[in-house]
């Protein structure tokens, strides 16, 4: 059973009943703005939690199903597998289900020989709920006026009622079947001389529809039909060979070489009809307008690699490589691209010197430094147009217009990281407590960067990628773990994370720093790139009273000079977790996480102050210029808006219940064990007025979105707790 | 064979073979990387096609189309047809007559800009795909025309235009757009394509008219036949909502009907200038509007404001007298017509321009206008006829993209301002949180 924390129970939105709101009418119809503060006395504090009504939200069902077989030979042995789950989303037509088998087969003929073959299919659905930015659940319920007319302000409060209605006017699906096959050769004819060989196929096949009813609360409100078929295909081809060789007695020799290449196709179709009669004809040849397009486009790379290593006394290792990378997606002018490598390590306690410190176990030294490139998108080097549909202005009739699409870059390459890491691994009183520290530091040079173009050149798409950019990251990453109780009564395993990091845009390489691209979107009001300061850091406004201005007066407030803030991704992160196992079959599992030294803008607190509902402006104890300055306008107080987002979260929680074996063999099993989980349980600390500082409006690990960067709670769902309770049996 | 551990030299051998190998590998294997994007269109494919020719021209018309449509809503709330409500930069910039070059970079200028980039590079491809035809090629006119028309446009909206890359006055715009029109009225002729000859003469007239070469405009206008039906800005349905021709006037006026959209209309306080018939209560009829509700716009401001709902005017396809529509999706609007011609004509003359009408005639046009709105006539004269002709043109070119330009030459040539001031239109009942800004002209792009 599944269920997010809304913190609810107080209440999301509010209404003061003023004098000025009682009073208050349209003034054409004379009726009262406030329905519900009349007969009130003033003062009174109206509060509502639409997200609480009932069909508006629900407790949805996770299942999951597994069954797997293994076994073998002296020559082979196999595995395979099936599951099925099924996971309902707390929006009424939000689920995801999704069936697999996987299959390992393993045969070795011989000693220098054996094969490998893997095979994996999966089927999904996936149903999502509207994500448009106009007339979401939740955003239509935090911005819900409590006591309002039904056409308030806002005129959101009739779009709230009837909110199943509006989830069956909103259909999104995605079906998928991926299929991912490999197989690997090892071969050794000799024990200094070893090979791999893999070829693997990957393949991605979808169809999806979204589907907006007419006259319904969602944009179009004419309606729209949109289907499309995205296919991606990934085929690899992957050798690695390596040839060892005694040069001395203590030195060592081992070269390693390589080559992978790699093809990559992504292909779609997509018709789309728009302007719907009614919501039951739903197929496209009934639409007023109808369009279709289709995409494609192919990725090729090939790259080599050679590696030396060196030992000494099987305690010092040193390495170097040289990788050369040709890609379809480089400029025309790139030919290839070197990366170099080099890396030491040094068991240093190995050295008979250590033998004193017999509680040491283990301690390793190691340090390394190499470059590693991250290739542009498949166009950007290419210079294009494209057809737009137009309407002859004498005829009227439909044709094509020729319209300059993208500048493009000949000269664009990968960007390349340069990283310097030292560290140590360390292990003590016979593997009690071990730890691990990484320092690193990375450079990225010819980072691609998004230069806007002049918009009088004329350019469909405003912005080309340059290899311009000089990203620098630096931190720390350390680990403790240990077993502070070890018995036959109680087992108690403890593990601490933490790590550091320090981001910041270095460079741009053009001396105009206009021609930066800001992609934010929706944080353009608060998110900048800018030369010296972290990459899409915060940058706000503080409400600056005007000259002679009443301080109750939210218009008497302008925006002050922008200022940095912080960063907007985390530069701190921990973790701690501990497992105790009693009596060998009771094992107790938590973990805690903690993120923070980041911001996040909290766009949901700023629009419902500025709808006059969020619980601040409606304080009768917050001083009335306070008020003034949260309701003073959206581009002069993003200050008050743009929150810590340190927090500690209690992430999991589970116990675990094995069996006794003898009662498990009654039933034939060899084991068997019941788990009680929970995930997301709840906050042990959050400055974050929030629901969740975790969350952000747009998936910020995809490098190919066009908002990548963006950090914003914009009408965000909070992470789901999950509570699961699973049986597994092993026969 | 299988090779023995201790055969040192054949280990170094097989490492000297496998980095030669490495290498001739990747020496040729250069054609293993090509690729196949079919859905690219790239330069080499278009460039030099004679079936392009009609491409390159609609590319040319279509970015101006689309910057038109953003440019008439802007231009609307910038002005006393509209008022606008929206919280966000760049929108509510415009309502507040305080713009910004970085409220303008997402807007109608992209479009417009590209016109004109396209337009010059565009001609030049079409001139050499027409050949020898060129001068009489109705295509060819057809680019120059509408290249004209985007140096217009730029030069009646924005404070400066980027002409070469280099941001130049109004001035600079001016002479390229009459350059331009020449061109292409010269080129229609020849081609025998009257509505393009006479939309480029009409855009001549209207440069002059603008630079107050009165003289010159009246000439030009005269030469468009006061009964020509005009030219219009086609409806294009996009996958791209943004690139819908009218999405801002429909989804704006028509859209804040619904919950969910943004929202444009009347503002109260300028509703009486739409209001001439029946003693100046009840709407004109080419501008009517909902006079039974005021409606609260979308958010943006920390108190309700109203406005009333703007059915479809008379520049627009679906337009009746009196109706009682809201503005469709794919309503097309007329961007030039024997009318504008004869306001531009009657214009000029009240204002000392030589060989057009007697303050007679315009009285007798400016009584003819107003019978189309409502049944009355008046009786003008001096400075009282001037202002109701531009009455007259407000409401008969309503929301249809004149009003800006227009009330910039006001203010320009004769020091008249008509732009909205004092405190924000909208509230009733309750003090505008703030007064109109001074803008009369829209900034270029930062970026430029």
């Amino acid at each position: 059973m599944g269920q997010t924390d809304w913190s609810l129970d107080r209440g999301t939105s509010f209404t003061r009943c003023t004098a000025e709101r009682i009073a208050e009418t349209n003034p054409n119809t004379g009726a009262p703005i406030f329905p519900g503060c009349q007969g009130t006395s003033e003062g009174a504090l109206l509060t509502a939690s639409p997200l609480s009504l009932p069909g508006v939200l629900r407790s949805g069902d996770v299942r999951n199903y597994a069954l797997g077989v293994r076994g073998g030979g002296d020559q082979y042995s196999f595995y395979a597998n099936v599951s099925h789950d099924l996971e309902q989303g707390v929006n009424l037509n939000s689920e995801f289900g999704r069936s697999s088998a996987r299959a390992n087969f393993t045969f070795n003929p011989m000693d220098q020989l054996d094969f490998q073959v893997n095979f994996n299919y999966v089927h999904d659905r996936t149903s999502m709920p509207n994500g448009n930015n106009a007339g979401t659940i939740i955003q239509n319920a935090l911005i819900w006026v409590p006591g309002a007319a039904g056409l308030s302000r806002n005129q959101v409060n009739d779009t709230f009622r009837d909110q199943e209605e509006q989830f069956s006017a909103y259909e999104n699906w995605l079906r998928g079947d991926h299929a991912i096959f490999g197989t690997t050769v090892n071969y050794r004819p000799a024990t200094w001389f070893v090979n791999r060989f893999t070829v693997g196929a990957d393949v991605a096949s979808r169809e999806a529809q979204r589907w907006i009813a007419p006259g319904s609360a969602y944009s179009p409100t004419t309606g729209q039909l949109t289907q499309g078929s995205p296919k991606n295909t990934i085929y690899t081809v992957d050798y690695a060979g390596t040839i060892s060789n005694d040069l001395t007695s203590a030195l060592t020799s081992a070269l390693s070489f390589g080559a992978q290449y790699n093809y990559s196709k992504y292909q779609n179709s997509v018709a789309q009809g728009s302007d719907f009669p009614s919501s039951t004809t739903k197929d496209i040849a009934f639409s007023t307008f109808q369009t279709g397009w289709t995409e494609l486009s192919e990725v090729k790379k090939l790259g080599f690699y050679g590696q030396e290593q060196i030992g000494w006394n099987d305690r010092l290792f040193l390495t170097g490589a040289l990788r050369v990378d040709n890609s379809s997606v480089f400029g025309s002018d790139i030919k290839q691209i070197y990366y170099p490598k080099v890396s030491a390590s040094y068991v240093i306690s190995e050295e008979p010197f250590f033998r004193n410190y017999s509680w040491i176990d283990q301690l390793r030294l190691r340090a390394a430094w190499g470059q590693a490139g991250n290739s542009p998108g498949p166009f950007a080097a290419i210079q294009t147009y494209t057809f737009t549909q137009t309407t002859d202005p004498t005829t009227g009739v439909k044709g094509l217009a020729l319209v300059r699409n993208t500048k493009g870059n000949p000269d664009v390459k990968p960007e390349r990281g340069s990283e310097i890491e030292a560290g140590f691994d360390l292990g003590l009183l016979g593997g009690r407590l071990g730890g691990e520290f990484t320092y690193y530091d990375k450079t990225t040079s010819d980072a691609l960067v998004s230069v806007a173009l002049p918009p009088s050149q004329g350019w469909a798409v405003p912005s080309y990628l340059a290899n311009l950019g000089t990203i620098k990251n630096s931190g720390v990453e350390m680990s403790l773990n240990a077993t502070p109780v070890q018995s036959r009564i109680l087992t108690w395993d403890a593990q601490v994370g933490f790590s550091t990091n320090s981001n910041e845009l270095a460079g741009f390489g053009l001396p105009d720093t206009t021609r930066l691209q800001q992609p934010f979107g929706l944080t353009a009001l608060v998110q900048r790139n800018v030369v010296g300061y972290p990459l899409g850091g915060y940058w706000v406004r503080d409400p600056v009273l005007t000259d002679g201005g009443d301080p109750t007066q939210p218009g008497d407030y302008v925006g002050g000079p922008m200022r940095y803030l912080g960063p907007s991704m985390p530069t701190r992160q921990g973790s701690l977790s501990s497992t105790f196992t009693i009596l060998g079959n009771v094992t107790l599992y938590a973990l805690f996480d903690y993120r923070g030294g980041n911001y996040l803008y909290n766009h949901s607190r700023d629009a419902t102050c500025q709808a006059r509902v969020c619980e601040a402006v409606n304080d009768a104890d917050v001083p009335e210029a306070e008020k003034a300055k949260l309701l003073a306008g959206i581009q002069t107080n993003t200050a008050l808006y743009t929150e810590k987002a340190d927090f500690v979260k209690f992430r999991n929680l589970s116990l675990t219940y094995t069996l006794p074996r003898g009662f498990s063999e009654r039933f034939g099993s060899d084991r068997a064990s019941i788990t009680l989980a929970g995930q997301n349980l709840g906050f042990l600390y959050k400055p974050y007025t929030g629901f969740d500082p975790e969350t952000n409006f747009i998936g910020i690990n995809d490098p190919g979105a066009q908002w990548a960067g963006v950090r914003v709670d914009y009408w965000n769902q909070p992470m789901l707790r999950r509570i699961t309770a699973s049986l597994d049996v092993t026969f | 064979m299988k090779i023995q551990p201790r055969d040192s030299r054949r280990r170094w051998a097989l490492r000297a073979l496998v980095l030669v190998g490495s290498i001739s590998l990747f020496a040729g294997c250069g054609d293993v990387l090509d690729v196949d994007n079919p859905s690219l269109v790239t330069p080499g494919q278009v460039e030099g096609q004679t079936t392009m020719l009609d491409k390159f021209v609609a590319g040319i018309e279509a970015n101006w189309r689309i910057g038109y449509g953003w440019n008439a809503s802007s231009g609307a709330a910038m002005t006393d047809e509209t008022i606008f409500g929206h919280g966000w930069t760049p929108w509510n910039e415009y309502d507040r007559r305080k713009i910004t070059p970085q409220g303008i970079t997402s807007l109608g200028y992209p479009f417009i800009t590209a016109a004109i980039a396209s337009g010059e590079l565009y001609t030049k491809e079409v001139e050499k795909l027409a050949g020898p035809d060129s001068l009489k090629s109705a295509p060819v006119a057809a680019a120059y025309a509408y290249t004209g028309y985007s140096y217009l446009s730029a030069a009646q909206l924005y404070c400066q235009v980027v002409i070469d890359g280099s941001a130049q006055e109004d001035a600079a715009a001016y002479a390229r757009a009459v350059e331009l029109l020449h061109k292409a009225a010269d080129v229609a002729s020849a081609a025998g394509v009257d509505s393009i000859a006479h939309m480029a003469n009409l855009g001549i007239a209207k440069a002059y008219l603008d630079l107050g070469q009165r003289d010159s405009a009246i000439v030009y206008a005269q030469k468009v036949p006061a009964n020509w039906s005009g030219m219009w800005v086609r409806y294009t349905f996009d996958a791209d909502f943004n690139k819908w021709t009218f999405y801002n006037l429909y989804k704006r006026t028509a859209g804040f009907k619904s919950t969910v959209e943004f929202n444009q209309g009347v503002a109260p306080q300028e509703a009486w200038k739409l209001d001439t018939r029946n003693g100046g209560t009840l709407p004109d009829l080419r501008t009517p509007y909902q006079t039974d509700s005021l409606t609260t716009l979308m958010g943006g401001w920390n108190k309700p404001r109203y406005a009333y709902v703007p059915y479809v005017p008379s520049q627009f396809s679906s337009y009746t007298p009196g109706n009682s529509n809201l503005i469709s999706e794919d309503d097309d609007i007329r961007f030039a017509s024997g009318l504008e011609a004869q306001y531009i004509i009657a214009e000029a003359s009240l204002n000392g321009g030589a060989g057009g009408w007697s303050e007679g005639q315009v009285r007798d046009f400016v009584d003819a206008r107003r019978r189309v709105g409502a049944p009355d006539a008046g009786d003008y004269a001096g400075d009282d006829l001037f202002a109701e002709l531009r009455h007259q043109k407000l409401l008969d070119f309503y929301l249809a993209g004149f009003r800006y330009p227009d009330l910039r030459r006001y203010l320009n040539q004769y020091g008249i301002n008509e732009f909205p001031t004092g405190p924000l239109n909208g509230f009733v009942g309750t003090a505008a949180p703030e007064d109109y800004g001074t803008d009369t002209c829209w900034p270029i792009s930062p970026l430029e």
